[in-house]
């Protein structure tokens, strides 16, 4: 723990663990494949960024404002997205973040593509630690935090509308479930979390860039940590990040000078492998090894129902 | 709506789709805990007016109303929650969840509670004779056992009326006699039923007034035994050939 590379490696592991814990609530639980989830991401990070520097508002305070706005814009954007389905919800998701992306890009007020700086002014109130240690506590509480709601979630009426979403919308309706107010409940929240996962790097990097946070690529992972771990389960994310991020910064530690891009491509190569093979993730397979020496005790507890 | 005991009413519904007029002008009307087969030849229109009367299609022409409410063109979860309930004629288990599970997401609909919504579930799940197989996975169970879990999720979400679309077909004669019971059972309860069916001894046996589509016209209605010996109902399904 001492290693601050390691170290660093962690507080990754962890942050992505709970970004692909938000994007599960929409993709896994209600299965609406957004691949525009960097949007929010970015925009929790420019929110508390720039009302830390500008107004002087403390970036915790700021990090609970930019995930309101990041659920109430979900909402707003949920009603025509959707509507849609299969792959022009996706288009639509993709088309919304490159948007944002670029009007970032371009906006002078928040530095465009020069990116922000923050100042380095180590204070918890700042939100801002000398060591990587306080980062590494607070992102675990963010995560553990994140799997209690994506919990909760699971086992209210949200949930369980959600899962029905994903399972048959056309059922879901006959069953009388509102399923567009449900589906943006599900991107509310999603859209939420991703916004203080945004504050969360914004505040550990101290540089905020357009491209490093609202990247397509960075859409691809969060779905790539839920899908490979196992979509619409709880811990499906946690050990999909604890798989493909310590690669994936392997591979950028290793390749990064002359086969830059290498990390996509390795990306692309698990989605074809799972999309293939195991659809349901690491969990899948979990789940089925478990099935299996429990086939027994199942069938009693089945037949004395 | 002069009487208060008229659940349901239809009037002049149409529904084209291109140049084909899948429904066309059709009016009946349903007393409460009534039980009305609705059939006719493949392509008479019975599973379109299902989905006007649902929601899932809006009408071109025409209302529909429910309790004296006009529902003809409210969203198919906004219907549901007015206590329309229905099945499919191609089943829609929400497949990777159990039996149970489906049918409690379907009690949710009236219990906000889960416990509540899993414990009239686990009722719900004994009138339909699912009991032995709520902890199997939906996606895997007989078609028949799918058949029990679309009507059980349609009663689950307590309909005051209930439209069976085929639930008898592709069933052996005692699974349909099963049904049939459950059909009978339900109806005592105090729900009004609409069911399409196919399999002629469903409906025969169970409904006390038959409607006969064709062509999305209502050409006849009556009491089972009156509408067999319909001239316009034997043409239907016969051809213009058949001479008696």
């Amino acid at each position: 723990m001492k290693n601050p590379y390691f170290l660093d490696i962690a507080i990754t592991v962890l942050l992505y663990a709970f970004l692909g814990n938000a994007w599960n609530i929409v993709g896994g639980y209600c299965g609406q494949a957004s691949l525009g989830h960097a949007a929010y991401y970015g925009i929790g990070a420019y929110i508390s960024t720039i009302l830390f520097l500008k107004f002087g508002i403390s970036p915790w305070i700021g990090m609970i404002l930019g995930a309101a706005f990041a659920g109430v814009l979900a909402i707003i954007l949920g009603y025509p997205s959707l509507r849609m389905k299969g792959p022009y919800f996706v288009f639509f998701t993709i088309g919304f973040a490159e948007t944002i992306r670029i009007l970032f890009l371009t906006w002078k007020w928040v530095d465009g593509s020069r990116g922000i700086i923050i100042p380095f002014q180590n204070n918890p109130v700042n939100f801002i630690f000398f060591s990587k240690i306080p980062y590494y506590y607070i992102v675990l509480g963010f995560l553990i935090i994140g799997m209690f709601i994506t919990y909760s979630i699971s086992r209210s009426k949200i949930g369980k509308y959600s899962i029905a979403i994903r399972e048959d919308e056309t059922m879901a309706e006959a069953l009388g479930i509102d399923t567009a107010l449900y589906k943006s409940y599900a991107f509310a929240i999603s859209a939420s979390l991703m916004a203080i996962g945004g504050t969360f790097y914004a505040q550990y990097v101290l540089y905020i860039h357009p491209n490093d946070l609202m990247s397509l690529n960075n859409s691809v992972i969060f779905m790539l940590i839920a899908v490979a771990g196992g979509k619409g389960t709880l811990f499906g994310p946690l050990i999909g990040s604890a798989i493909i991020m310590p690669l994936w910064e392997y591979f950028r530690a290793t390749f990064g000078g002359r086969f830059a891009g290498l990390g996509i491509v390795f990306a692309g190569s698990i989605i074809l492998i799972i999309g293939t093979a195991v659809p349901q993730g690491i969990m899948g397979i979990l789940s089925k090894i478990h099935a299996k020496y429990s086939i027994s005790k199942d069938n009693i507890v089945g037949e004395e129902k | 709506m002069q009487k208060s005991n008229i659940i349901f009413q239809i009037r002049e519904v149409s529904k084209s789709f291109g140049g084909v007029k899948a429904v066309n002008q059709v009016s009946f009307q349903s007393q409460e805990k009534e039980i009305i087969g609705l059939i006719g030849p493949n392509g008479a229109g019975k599973t379109t007016l299902f989905n006007l009367i649902t929601g899932f299609l809006k009408p071109d022409e025409g209302h529909i109303y429910f309790q004296n409410r006009d529902i003809t063109n409210l969203k198919p979860h906004r219907i549901c929650k007015l206590g329309i309930g229905r099945t499919f004629q191609v089943v829609r288990p929400l497949s990777t969840l159990t039996v149970l599970e489906n049918i409690v997401t379907a009690a949710l609909l009236r219990h906000n509670n889960y416990k509540d919504a899993k414990e009239y579930a686990i009722y719900i799940a004994q009138v339909m004779g699912l009991t032995s197989k709520i902890n199997k996975i939906a996606g895997g169970i007989p078609v028949a056992d799918k058949k029990r879990l679309g009507f059980a999720q349609a009663l689950a979400t307590g309909a005051k009326l209930l439209l069976l679309d085929e639930v008898a077909a592709g069933l052996n004669s005692t699974e349909v006699d099963e049904f049939l019971n459950i059909i009978r059972k339900v109806s005592l309860e105090g729900l009004t039923i609409i069911m399409v069916e196919h399999v002629m001894k469903a409906v025969m046996n169970v409904a006390g007034r038959i409607l006969v589509l064709d062509h999305g016209e209502l050409i006849a209605q009556g009491k089972p035994e009156e509408v067999t010996k319909n001239e316009k109902v034997i043409k239907a399904y016969l051809g213009d050939q058949y001479k008696f």
